[in-house]
């Protein structure tokens, strides 16, 4: 009884004393409670993004040290999440890993929403033959599927980091190309535009000073849900041994090097899985919470 | 799919290594190392066919050509050769009764009588003849030629005596016989490739059919020379990549008797408890690889400290599993010419040592390697790692570094950019052949790796004349413990075949070579 008046006390004079504290609280949880799932999403990807950025700092022991005496040990106070065959602490190697898988997957993303996007505009501003020829090499490009025709370039290019960003930055830019093309063709028509285009603006400038803003909603949309699907292909070409090399970890090719203890360890799999798990689903959850407040068309 | 020491072996240099194969069956007088549990429980029961796995498919089925594990384990089956090895390594009659040796450079072979080919023709000398001639013409392509260079001629005498004389002494010639499979004389009017696809041998088995990557059947030859054998109808060799495939299909019965590739499967196997395992030391000691061209690993000290930084029984633990030992250059099983461990230099681990040399040579931070190895050989990239995380304390960066098959090939012995290597092991019959073959500076081996000590030069030349055994023991144990401090190469450890059988297979004999052969005295128990 005592509790709950002073509480509400507290409160009611809480309320008149700092309404503006209050009332932003009060926001933030609205916010919450109509968009749980961006939160989550939104909360996820910034402890997995902590965790990367800080993984020297909160790894207990070195990803690469090898103990052959703890070889293969299940979870325990000592390690978290097992050790696998070298003994190594897997919740150390999945806190490195997480920097590699999501360096990987951000910088390939980054690479191909950027040429992408230009390729995009350029085709849907200019037309023409420009337009064909974009088209029809991104098609050529879309028609293999997605997870083959990295595995093809990361085999070409050998095996490593470097490549799989490559790889999965070359099949993913058809994705982004053809999102910008569209709006751009729809702005390139409207009527400010022409009057910019009047008033003595290059193709440069009409292109990035007023088209581009325009057609950003949609690239941003897809930019969350291509970084789900770069980290998947890095995992798989991880799995693959065509990405992150040995020693180094990273979630895919931790899964590989599980593979062989699938019912003897399991920890070794279920760990990296789950945080490959995570991983995508707070981009596809950012992804949607993005497109339904930038984008309420879609 | 290419799997274990195909690698060395199909790198066709190191075709004198090759000598380590197997045995079928005439070793059964051989003591009881590595027989199945049950093997001594009753009388043989003949019929039944067995079915054996093998992760890789022989490309064909020439006994002499094909430099690969697959072709090995199958046409060990279908031919036999002049003279068989003990588990013990002790040369045993096989198609040659008896020998001797009037000379240092003679021998002089007493053939079987009664031995008939597949076809029914009965093997003379002229067929041993003609199959030695084939493994030294060069366009055979042969995997054991090495083996046989010292010949300087062969004769028949009669139908049932073959002489060979040798240019020098070569006191490892008995056992390399162990690779003189017989073809019969008459393939020399069919094509060069016949044998390929066909097989004629005097061997236990006799191919039904064979669909490359599926499997290969063999029935039983009623005309094998040893009266009574086999026991079973049939051998099945069934091709399935995946080595969990393979537990899985044993576990369902499927598979009767399977060789683990990797030996992680074996604790978990030995605590579940319904397959018999048979176990027996390999015949070679798994190496790591030296680029002496390179500047920092020309300076021995720092190659001595590189030893002492390894932690062999480390990866014993994890390359291996534990299921082996830590070991010379020349492995236990080799009982007359193994060195003990304790014996040879900067085999110990010491960290501090290590540093001091290193900073002694001019490296007190350490320098960058790289590490090679194939990602396809489990044993090679668990070896890599591992040194890697060893070097590391010392303060070398060693970068293990994946290639394929091909590139590897091409560093080890074209390009030759690279410092460190891992490798297999060398199953090898007898010490003279591994060691002079590999590291006698006129090798190709110590070619590709730039490796020459006129000193170890001389000591190998005089155990390859050298027959008396005392004295070579001595010799090959000198060689050893100086190959090991000079850091010839880093040697780590000796694994064990483990033999996995369904538990009604009876009378199973492992051989050290890890072929899984003896087949021709296994039979199946009817319940």
């Amino acid at each position: 009884m005592d509790l709950t008046h002073t509480q509400s006390s507290e409160m009611s004079s809480g309320f008149s004393v700092r309404p503006r504290t209050r009332s932003r609280i009060a926001r933030l949880s609205a916010w919450i409670r109509r968009n749980p799932l961006l939160f989550f999403g939104t909360l996820t990807l910034v402890i997995l993004v902590f965790c990367a950025i800080f993984a020297p700092w909160i790894a207990p022991y070195d990803p690469l040290g090898i103990a052959p005496r703890d070889s293969l040990k299940p979870p325990s106070r000592a390690h978290w999440f097992g050790t696998d065959r070298y003994g190594r602490d897997v919740f150390s190697r999945v806190l490195y890993g997480s920097r590699n898988s999501l360096l990987v997957a951000t910088t390939a993303v980054a690479i191909s929403a950027s040429v992408g996007g230009l390729l995009g505009l350029a085709s849907g501003y200019f037309g023409g033959v420009l337009d064909l020829t974009i088209g029809r090499i991104m098609d050529i490009i879309f028609s293999f599927p997605a997870l083959l025709l990295a595995i093809a370039i990361a085999a070409v290019l050998t095996p490593g980091s470097r490549n799989a960003i490559i790889a999965i930055a070359i099949v993913y830019i058809p994705l982004f190309s053809r999102i910008v093309r569209g709006p751009t063709i729809a702005e390139v028509s409207q009527e400010y535009v022409e009057a910019a285009r009047v008033t003595g603006s290059g193709s440069g400038r009409i292109l990035m000073r007023h088209v581009a803003p325009n057609v950003l909603s949609p690239w941003i949309v897809q930019v969350s849900v291509a970084l789900s699907h770069a980290l998947l292909l890095e995992a798989a070409l991880g799995f693959l041994g065509l990405g992150v090399q040995p020693p180094a970890p990273s979630w895919g090719l931790m899964l590989n090097e599980a593979s062989d203890f699938i019912d003897a360890a399991p920890w070794l799999s279920i760990f990296p899985g789950l945080a490959i798990v995570l991983a995508v689903l707070a981009f596809n959850l950012v992804g949607d919470g993005l497109r339904d407040t930038l984008d309420p068309v879609l | 799919m290419i799997t274990r020491r195909e690698l060395i072996q199909g790198s066709g240099a190191a075709a004198g290594l090759a000598l380590a194969t197997r045995v079928d069956g005439a070793f059964a007088a051989a003591g009881t190392a590595g027989t199945s549990r049950l093997a001594r429980a009753q009388t043989p029961t003949a019929g039944g066919t067995l079915i054996s796995a093998s992760t890789s498919s022989p490309t064909g089925l020439d006994p002499h050509s094909v430099a690969l594990l697959a072709n090995y384990r199958v046409t060990r089956l279908m031919y036999s050769p002049l003279v068989n090895l003990s588990a013990e390594l002790v040369p045993i009659p096989a198609l040659a009764e008896s020998w001797e040796m009037p000379d240092d450079v003679t021998y002089i072979f007493h053939l079987r009588s009664g031995v008939t080919f597949h076809s029914g023709k009965t093997m003379t000398s002229a067929d041993v003849k003609y199959s030695l001639d084939r493994i030294l013409d060069e366009a055979t392509g042969a995997w054991a030629r090495g083996s046989f260079a010292s010949v300087a001629s062969a004769e028949t005498p009669d139908d049932a005596t073959f002489k060979v004389t040798l240019s020098s002494p070569f006191s490892g010639f008995i056992a390399a016989m162990f690779n003189l499979l017989v073809v019969p004389a008459e393939i020399a009017d069919q094509p060069a490739d016949y044998l390929m696809t066909n097989v004629d041998g005097t061997g236990p088995f006799m191919l039904e059919s064979w669909t490359p990557d599926v499997d290969l059947k063999l029935v039983r030859h009623p005309g094998y020379w040893e009266a009574g054998l086999p026991y079973l109808d049939g051998v099945t060799i069934r091709v399935i990549p995946e080595e969990n495939s393979i537990l899985s299909a044993l576990e369902t019965g499927e598979i009767d008797h399977y060789v683990l590739e990797d030996n992680k499967s074996y604790a978990p196997l030995e605590s579940e408890g319904t397959l018999s395992l048979v176990t027996i030391p390999a015949m070679g000691t798994n190496v790591v690889n030296i680029n002496h061209r390179k500047e920092e690993l020309q300076d021995e000290r720092v190659r001595q400290a590189l030893s002492l930084a390894m932690n062999r029984s480390e990866i014993l633990q994890i390359a291996g599993s534990d299921v082996g030992v830590v070991s010379g250059p020349i492995p236990p099983t080799h009982q007359l010419y193994s060195v003990p461990v304790e014996e040879l230099a900067f085999y110990e681990t010491n960290i501090e040592q290590a540093k001091a040399l290193l900073a002694e040579a001019g490296y007190p931070d350490g320098f960058s390697l790289d590490i090679l190895y194939i990602p396809t050989y489990p044993l090679m990239e668990l070896s890599a790692i591992t040194l890697a995380a060893q070097w590391a304390e010392i303060g070398i960066k060693a970068e293990p570094r994946s290639t394929d098959i091909g590139v590897w090939l091409d560093l080890r012995t074209k390009t030759y950019d690279y410092y460190i290597s891992t490798n297999l092991d060398f199953p090898t019959i007898d010490p003279d052949v591994y060691l002079f073959d590999t590291f006698h500076s006129s090798s190709a081996p110590a070619q590709w790796d730039a490796w020459s000590d006129p000193e170890i030069d001389a000591l190998l030349e005089e155990g390859h004349a050298t027959s008396d055994v005392e004295a070579r023991q001595a010799i090959f144990a000198e060689i050893q413990k100086l190959l090991v401090e000079r850091c010839a190469a880093f040697w780590t450890y000796a694994q064990n075949f483990v033999n996995v059988l369904q538990p009604d297979v009876m009378g199973f004999v492992a051989h050290p070579s890890g072929y899984p052969l003896g087949y021709d005295r296994v039979w199946i128990e009817t319940a």
